[in-house]
């Protein structure tokens, strides 16, 4: 069966002009717009030779800010992984000589199945875990797609950035 | 009897009690700190203040004793403000490492920063600085700057573990708590001190930062680790235990549990387990097989031999069912009315909880007609079972042994007098020394997996509930607890799977044995048996898994001092409350 | 019971009728410990404990509160110098300095020989006489530092506290007022 709408419903359709039934100006008029935009700014980009520089508020990937220390600012509170919508994020803790006294001795996220919302960087009370500029994930094999410390660790001075702004837009 | 209003409420309250007593009783929640039902009243935290009428100032509800006629508002406005100003006091020197502390989810000044605070504070100056991570004791540490000096901890120190090392020191602004340098707060009730801090200022060694509150489930159940049978709850994560902590029983063990308990039961639970079903093949190597083969392999040699030679030995570690099922294959099958089980008696009874006797259901196997090796008194007469576990194998006649649990074969005297033993079967869930010498090991659960019927000594029937699930366990589908990641997780992340364990009750490995031996039993589970054991054993007339509960339930013969049952819980410490909550919020 | 002798204890148990508890003259049997030993050791607060019949961790507990008892071993001759208001506008701290300087030691130190040791205190209620200074419990008030440097000469020359150069006169307490 065949739907009737109201382009194929002769009661409804609108009859065509002359004019319109001559079809070569709509052509011609079409082909301006074209040629118009031939004489404008690209906006394509030569994706991976040429790439996107993210401003401060995009969500790329979530990481882990590293003090200049090199330790992790991560105390392992496990708010991040409560927060986390779709149970992405897993934190284990365990006791350290420093000053904050607790660490993560694991600390995965799934990058499958992170959806780049932002929580755990809203919750994070220690300003720990950021969205960085990142956003080319890509994986051959699902294993490869759960990101540990090793991975997830960006010194402090790279996300400097996203950090300032964290900082204005808090308060 | 005094009448008290509290809130426009008239309640019947007894002469003597204080405000918050009748309050709490009448399920009127007064936030409190300091207070605890089984301590002497400090009345310095400050927190319980309520508006009584007729008098000028507000009162503190812990230490005010009630009068006939006295009017207590808890939310009137000056009351109101009055804890609000006491939260700020308290949080002033408070560091706010909640991301840190252990505490955080179960933490008294927590939620009472959410429900009575005004969320700030006018304190701009510096935090007093204390020290942190001290120990006061091997088990317990202590820090400083959480600590809000409530006191709970030394009056508990003085009051119930009666070893008063516990101080305030530098009483003012820089109040700390120190432990007498040379004792240490080292004694086998230590830990409770770490439940009823208020904050996370006291810590456990053991559990420190190793998990969270939240990500927790918490399963009501029996410490296996002496014959008091304290009432706990066990704390999950990912199908592991993380810790035990005590759950109020007035008739048991009150709000109480012992450090040899909390730290000795659950790590065999965790580890050292064995995989599955092991038998011995024609080199006497042990190899994995099933239970059905190895059940066949048990009955197939338990008919080869007589009566006489065959030793049934039941557990005082297991609960009363699987018991009752291997003394049921002993009278079905060997015609014996008794079979002993061997006790583990070490040290002295202290003086709260921990017994001499460290199986947690010695009276209960005794009760549905096993017999102590040679230690209960209450043994009815019968030649073979006089005679000692080791007397038996010493006279050379035992040529088999069937063992429902245990490692008794640590003990080396015993272990000789197996030599002459040819055929050894032993349920057993951890790697010992039993379990290397056993022709056949049926994988059994442990305490934790399953549930059961303990009796302690004092005869108060109560029930362990699984709370970790092994291989033959769906969470969901057997009504136990979940926490966040059991309940949302999916099979494909790798910490909401856990350690499931091929395992299952030893009484499904009796009933495997005696059904190859041309029996028909059919047991579903194990409170079917316990049903059985209800018609056929006086002592427990009358009870269901649902009438034992929670608080258990008194045996109906007398053995020992038995009281009678008070179903009144009425104070509940914070993590009962966060449950509750957090099953609202997930 | 090794430090206390047979008369001291009789003596201490006289005190029993001036108390309710023996629990409440933990003070008056803590100074006595203090004026025996010089500070107050583990031995010490056992021995208090025993006496007074509560946990040495409640003597712990008061013996840290009142700054007055020392949990460490302090000099023979304990100088303190007062630095509270009136002292302080009278040059208290300049002298307090001074005896630092003086002695080689900081605030709640000792000097190696065990002979001085250094304490700021609060008011000692001479403030009439600001700036003050006492060695143990003999007052020092209208004290320079000049003057006071003597005084710490004389101590280590004799080995005694010589007696002060001026002693405030106390006005005479009229009948209505004894009353």
């Amino acid at each position: 069966m065949q739907y009737r709408t109201k382009y194929n419903n002769p009661s409804v359709a609108r009859k065509l002009t002359l004019w319109e039934k001559l079809y070569i100006p709509e052509v011609i008029r079409g082909m301006i717009t074209t040629f118009k935009h031939l004489f404008r700014p690209k906006f394509t980009r030569q994706y991976p030779e040429e790439r996107w520089d993210a401003p401060a508020s995009f969500r790329g990937r979530p990481v882990l800010v590293m003090e200049d220390n090199g330790v992790e600012r991560c105390v392992a509170c496990g708010l991040c992984s409560r927060v986390c919508p779709p149970l992405a994020i897993e934190v284990r803790a365990s006791e350290t000589e420093l000053l904050k006294e607790r660490y993560p001795v694991v600390f995965e996220i799934n990058m499958l199945r992170c959806i780049f919302c932002g929580y755990c960087e809203e919750v994070c009370p220690e300003e720990a875990i950021i969205m960085s500029k990142e956003y080319e994930l890509s994986f051959r094999d699902p294993s490869e797609g759960i990101f540990g410390k090793d991975k997830l660790l960006v010194p402090k001075a790279e996300l400097q950035e996203r950090l300032d702004y964290l900082a204005k837009m808090r308060n | 009897m005094p009448k008290i209003t509290i809130d426009g409420r008239e309640l019947e309250a007894q002469a003597g009690q204080t405000i918050i007593q009748v309050a709490t009783e009448n399920g009127i929640d007064i936030p409190h700190f300091c207070w605890h039902p089984a301590l002497t009243v400090a009345g310095n935290c400050r927190m319980c203040l309520v508006e009584v009428e007729k008098t000028p100032k507000l009162q503190i509800a812990c230490a005010t004793p009630i009068a006939d006629g006295m009017v207590v508002k808890t939310l009137s406005e000056p009351a109101v403000t009055g804890r609000e100003d006491v939260m700020e006091f308290l949080l002033i020197n408070h560091p706010l490492d909640c991301p840190i502390c252990d505490e955080a989810g179960q933490c008294k000044l927590q939620d009472y920063a959410f429900e009575h605070s005004r969320g700030e504070s006018r304190f701009v100056e510096e935090k007093n600085h204390k020290d942190k991570r001290v120990p006061l004791g091997p088990q317990v540490l202590f820090d400083g700057e959480r600590c809000i000096s409530c006191s709970r901890c030394i009056r508990f120190a003085t009051e119930i573990a009666e070893q008063p090392v516990l101080t305030f020191v530098h009483r003012g602004d820089h109040v700390t708590i120190v432990a007498d340098p040379d004792m240490g707060f080292d004694n086998n009730m230590s830990m409770n001190v770490i439940d009823i801090c208020p904050v996370g200022a006291l810590t456990s060694r053991d559990f420190r930062f190793k998990a969270r509150v939240w990500d927790m489930s918490f399963t009501d159940s029996i410490c296996p680790g002496c014959s008091r049978g304290c009432n706990i709850r066990v704390g999950i994560r990912n199908n592991e235990i993380e810790r035990l902590e005590p759950r109020n029983n007035p008739n048991v063990n009150g709000y109480w549990m012992c450090d040899h308990g909390r730290l000795s039961t659950y790590p065999p639970v965790n580890e050292a387990r064995i995989e599955g079903p092991l038998m011995k093949d024609a080199k006497g190597i042990q190899q994995h097989t099933d239970n059905d083969a190895a059940a066949r392999k048990v009955a197939e040699e338990l008919s080869k031999y007589s009566k006489d030679e065959v030793l049934l030995l039941g557990s005082a570690r297991l609960p009363v069912e699987d018991n009752y099922a291997l003394l049921k294959l002993a009278k079905e099958k060997f015609g014996k009315q008794h079979i002993p089980f061997i006790t583990h008696i070490e040290g002295q009874d202290e003086r709260l909880l921990l017994r001499a006797d460290k199986t947690p259901n010695a009276l209960g196997a005794t009760l549905v007609g096993c017999v102590a090796d040679g230690h209960y008194q209450h043994v009815h007469g019968e030649n073979e079972a006089k005679k000692t576990v080791l007397e038996l194998l010493r006279s050379r006649k035992i040529k088999v042994v069937f063992s429902i649990a245990g490692d008794f074969l640590k003990d080396p005297q015993l272990l000789e007098a197996f030599e002459d033993v040819e055929f050894f079967a032993t349920c057993s869930s951890n790697d010992t020394v039993t379990c290397r010498r056993a022709d056949v090991v049926f994988s059994t659960s442990a305490w934790a997996e399953r549930d059961g019927v303990f009796v302690n000594f004092e005869g108060w029937v109560q029930q362990l509930r699984p709370a970790v699930a092994t291989k033959y366990f769906m969470r969901g589908i057997d009504h136990m607890h979940m926490s966040r990641l059991d309940r949302f997780g999916s099979p494909f992340d790798k910490w909401a799977r856990g350690n499931k364990r091929n395992a299952r009750e030893a009484w499904r490995m009796v009933e495997l044995v005696a059904n190859n031996m041309g029996a028909r039993w059919k047991y579903l589970h194990t409170e079917d048996l316990f049903d059985e054991i209800v018609k056929m054993v006086p002592d427990f007339k009358g009870m269901s898994y649902d009438s034992i509960g929670r608080l258990g339930q008194p045996i109906a013969t007398k053995h020992g001092e038995v009281k009678e049952p008070i179903y009144k819980e009425v104070y509940q410490e914070s993590t009962e409350r966060i449950e509750s909550v957090g099953s609202v919020i997930l | 019971m090794a430090i206390f002798s047979d008369a001291e204890l009789q003596e201490i148990s006289e005190l029993q009728k001036r108390y309710p508890s023996p629990a409440a003259y933990l003070l008056p049997v803590l100074w006595r410990l203090q004026d025996k030993r010089g500070w107050l050791d583990d031995e010490a607060m056992e021995e208090a404990a025993a006496v007074c019949q509560v946990p040495k961790s409640h003597v712990r507990g008061v013996v840290s509160f009142y700054t007055m008892f020392f949990e460490k071993p302090m000099g023979k001759f304990h100088v303190q110098v007062c630095t509270n208001v009136s002292c302080m506008l009278c040059g208290g701290e300049e002298l307090l300095a001074d005896m630092k300087q003086r002695l080689g030691v900081q605030n709640m130190e000792r000097t190696p020989d065990g002979m001085f040791s250094i304490e700021e205190v609060e008011c000692m209620g001479a403030c009439g006489g600001a700036p003050m200074m006492a060695i143990n419990e003999t007052f020092f008030e209208k004290i320079s530092t000049q003057e006071a440097n003597e005084v710490i000469d004389q101590v280590v020359a004799n080995g005694n506290i010589p007696t002060p150069k001026f002693v405030q006169q106390m006005p005479e307490l009229s009948e209505a007022a004894n009353k």
